[in-house]
């Protein structure tokens, strides 16, 4: 029943999808100097039980992103999710790490009034400040780069991270969760609906795309995953709304990602 | 372990480390003496990231009324007050909010 709910969904938000930065894909696009971004993003995960986890449920994770431009290329980001688990006999809540992000555009080629080549580097470390239950109790470092070309209406990115996992989560549901490292790496295809052209004001634009999302950690875990993806965007803020479907998952000594579902909202100040 | 880590590093100092967005080297740092400027920017992508331009002339002493027109990269400006910015003030608000100057012309057209 999850399964046709998830393919409704799909058909549903097919038409809707991306922006510049899109739900998954890191982006190398940042806050102005001086300037503030904040994201507010509610991701919902539902879960199925796997041949060596037997539990079916889910979490949802509510995170808040910061971001700060502090010049035209550098940006520092900051973000910390609460977190409400289901999975099992018992529910549980808590806050998970913080993560601490530092974005370089490193490169800009800007070729006409909308179009432009731009790649980012970034790292940073996920913190171990969260609860004990989703906390991983250790710092871990990661790094990774993104890409993303806009060309009129139509625009792609890609973001590559390697995460060197330190710790572990008391009861790891999710890449990343275990001790095992995890790399990245998502694309992007994203599309203008409307307007055909911007007039001579600022005004909203929707976009709608696609992202091919994947994670592979080094026990051999693999989740391979499509994500149409809807975005409206207005001068001042953005919304959001991400649908999640695994199109191949291999996990050990955890339950099978079914769907997840991600509603956000930007704000720049 | 090791050997990732080092491969995704040599990738990353692979890219080339230098912008390639030109320089506002030879702008007037004198008031602007007119009572408007239009400022000829690219890469404005779309409406969030535009509205950076907005936030980052919002901030210059003498800068009101600002259009900008993304299909054109265009923004307009009108200058008040006793003290104009320069062609160079605009400039660099152009490249802080993370966006390529091209000109500036006095006037608003």
């Amino acid at each position: 029943m999850n399964r046709i709910l998830a393919v409704i969904t799909l058909l549903a938000t097919t038409v809707p999808a991306v922006a510049q930065q899109s739900t998954n894909t890191i982006a190398p696009t940042q806050p102005g100097k001086g300037q503030w971004v904040y994201r507010s993003v509610v991701s919902h995960y539902q879960f199925k039980s796997s041949e060596e986890d037997p539990r079916n449920g889910s979490q949802t994770w509510w995170t808040n992103h910061i971001s700060y431009g502090l010049s035209g290329d550098m940006s520092l980001m900051f973000h910390f999710s609460e977190i409400w688990d289901n999975l099992g006999d018992e529910d549980h809540s808590g806050l998970g790490d913080g993560v601490l992000t530092f974005k370089w555009r490193c490169f800009q080629l800007d070729t006409g009034p909308v179009d432009s080549l731009r790649i980012g580097i970034f790292g940073g470390l996920e913190l171990p400040t969260g609860s004990d239950a989703f906390s991983s109790n250790e710092t871990s470092p990661f790094i990774g780069a993104s890409i993303m070309s806009i060309q009129g209406r139509h625009g792609i990115g890609q973001s590559v991270s390697f995460l060197a996992t330190q710790g572990r989560r008391f009861d790891p549901v999710l890449a990343g969760d275990t001790t095992a490292n995890l790399l990245k790496f998502d694309t992007a295809y994203l599309y203008r609906l409307y307007p055909e052209t911007y007039g001579d004001t600022l005004e909203g634009a929707w976009y709608a795309g696609c992202e091919f999302n994947g994670r592979w950690e080094s026990n051999s875990d693999l989740l391979l995953m499509l994500s149409p993806t809807l975005l409206y965007e207005a001068p001042y803020w953005a919304a959001e709304l991400s649908v999640g479907i695994p199109v191949y998952e291999r996990v050990t000594d955890r339950p099978k990602l079914e769907v997840v579902v991600r509603v956000g909202v930007r704000f720049l100040f | 372990m090791r050997i990732s880590i080092l491969l995704l590093v040599s990738m990353l100092l692979a890219i080339p480390l230098s912008c390639c967005g030109e320089k506002t080297t030879s702008l007037s740092t004198e008031p602007i003496q007119a009572s408007a400027a239009t400022i000829r920017a690219d890469g404005l992508m779309c409406p969030k990231c535009a509205n950076n331009v907005t936030l980052q002339l919002e901030k210059i002493r003498g800068v009101e009324d600002i259009r900008v027109n993304m299909e054109q990269g265009i923004v307009r400006v009108k200058l008040t007050g006793d003290q104009h910015p320069s062609e160079a003030d605009l400039a660099q608000a152009i490249e802080d909010g993370g966006f390529t100057f091209r000109s500036v012309k006095e006037g608003d057209r």
